[in-house]
């Protein structure tokens, strides 16, 4: 499981949904590995003001990873300023180049977000306290039937 | 009709189908007909049209889920030439399925159609194990899609076996009792659809408003056995406006299978 992807889960019981606890689950007892994604600036600068940048961070922590506590502000790139890419290196944006530091700042996205992926461990709800097993990379969120 | 007329302007695109060769003896729902009609769905230009219009370049990047990814062929269609059906490529997609067996060969499906297609692939993050989209935050899909189990059956299977059991694993010819066993169970979950074919499909309608996000729309495959009058006009009673529309319909075999539109 990425890193990424914890943004989007929360606790299958039912009654954790509504709970603040229940997101994001906690990682517990992880191996990590690094796989390689295209990198892909254009995702990473729309998906931004969708996360939720507070379970990230924690996320993140977890994970041994440390992300700055603020949502870093990046320039929107638009598609054409993705068009003007050239390899997968420079980026135009608005006529102008992405400056150093927003490059540094998305290639450590890029990294922590896409490319660190739980192949073992646990991820535990906050609100009722349930282990979801992670095994070769893939989640269960089945649970028990006396769950359900 | 003359042979050299040309193609009508809403000819359906030709995009290359995912391959599913490394598909051997795992027990999975194989790429079947109603899953090409879904493939056939998403390549008409009304629909590219629809999709791009819903979830227009610029906008954050959508999340696309699919529900019992089986072989995984509708979702390395959609990942795989997202720069075409969605007009853009940075999408995110997940795969969820109750079989664990399921989850490994979709993430090798996806993962080989998106590497096959660097120019216009989405970023695939994930396939999960869970029970429809359980696991998932509230609200946040923005495309669902779903080839439900829709066959009439006097009984539908129940989960227990796959709920209850040990960590699942991979199942590659089964030869134990226990394999044999989890492998029926497996089988019975990829069509039994229960009463009117719509039990599982049901839950899901029932829980949709929490699932997607405001602009949120569930591609939902149906056959005649599941009354479409009947859905439709039951999705459409539901609150806060839900509008259901039909893509495409065929006959296959003994079936009439029919592709669904459900938004807000």
């Amino acid at each position: 499981m990425k890193l990424l992807t914890a943004n989007f889960i929360s606790c299958a019981v039912k009654a954790c949904k509504s709970s603040p606890l229940s997101f994001p689950l906690h990682f517990r007892d992880a191996e990590l590995a690094s796989k390689p994604v295209p990198y892909n600036p254009l995702l990473l600068s729309n998906l931004l003001p969708r996360l939720d940048w507070a379970a990230l961070v924690t996320s993140s922590k977890e994970l041994g990873f440390t992300l700055p506590e603020t949502k870093p502000e990046l320039p929107r790139l638009s598609a054409s300023s993705f068009a003007a890419t050239t390899g997968d290196g420079d980026m135009n944006m608005d006529g102008g180049a992405v400056g150093e530091e927003d490059e540094k700042t998305l290639r450590m996205l890029h990294k922590v977000l896409m490319e660190t992926e739980v192949v073992e461990g646990k991820m535990v709800c906050g609100s009722c306290g349930f282990e979801y097993g992670i095994h070769q990379t893939v989640g269960n969120f089945l649970l028990p039937s006396h769950l359900v | 009709m003359s042979l050299t007329s040309a193609p009508p302007s809403d000819a359906a695109l030709k995009l290359p189908t995912p391959s599913t060769s490394h598909i051997t003896s795992q027990p999975v729902y194989p790429p079947s007909e109603d899953s090409y009609l879904l493939l056939d769905a998403f390549s008409l230009p009304s629909e590219v049209a629809f999709i791009s219009t819903r979830l227009p370049a610029g906008t954050p990047s959508p999340l696309l889920v699919e529900i019992g990814t089986g072989s995984g062929v509708v979702s390395a269609f959609l990942a795989a030439h997202a720069g075409v059906l969605f007009g853009r490529k940075d999408v995110i997609t997940m795969g969820l399925d109750v079989s664990y067996t399921a989850n490994t060969v979709t993430t090798t499906t996806i993962s080989k159609a998106c590497s096959e297609h660097p120019e216009t692939s989405a970023t695939f993050l994930d396939c999960m194990t869970s029970d429809l989209t359980s696991c998932l935050k509230p609200n946040s899909v923005d495309m669902l899609v779903f080839n439900p189990p829709y066959v009439p059956t006097s009984e539908h299977p129940s989960l227990s076996m796959l709920r209850d059991g040990r960590q699942q694993k991979v199942i590659v010819n089964s030869k134990s009792k226990e394999d044999c066993d989890m492998e029926d169970c497996l089988f019975s979950l990829t069509y039994a659809g229960g009463d009117k074919g719509m039990e599982t499909t049901d839950r899901l309608l029932d829980q949709l408003h929490e699932v997607l996000s405001d602009r949120g729309v569930l591609y939902l495959l149906l056959c005649a056995g599941n009354r479409p009058p009947e859905v439709l006009e039951r999705v459409t009673g539901m609150d806060s406006g839900w509008k259901m529309e039909r893509v495409i319909e065929r006959r296959a075999g003994g079936e009439i299978l029919s592709i669904w539109r459900i938004y807000r």
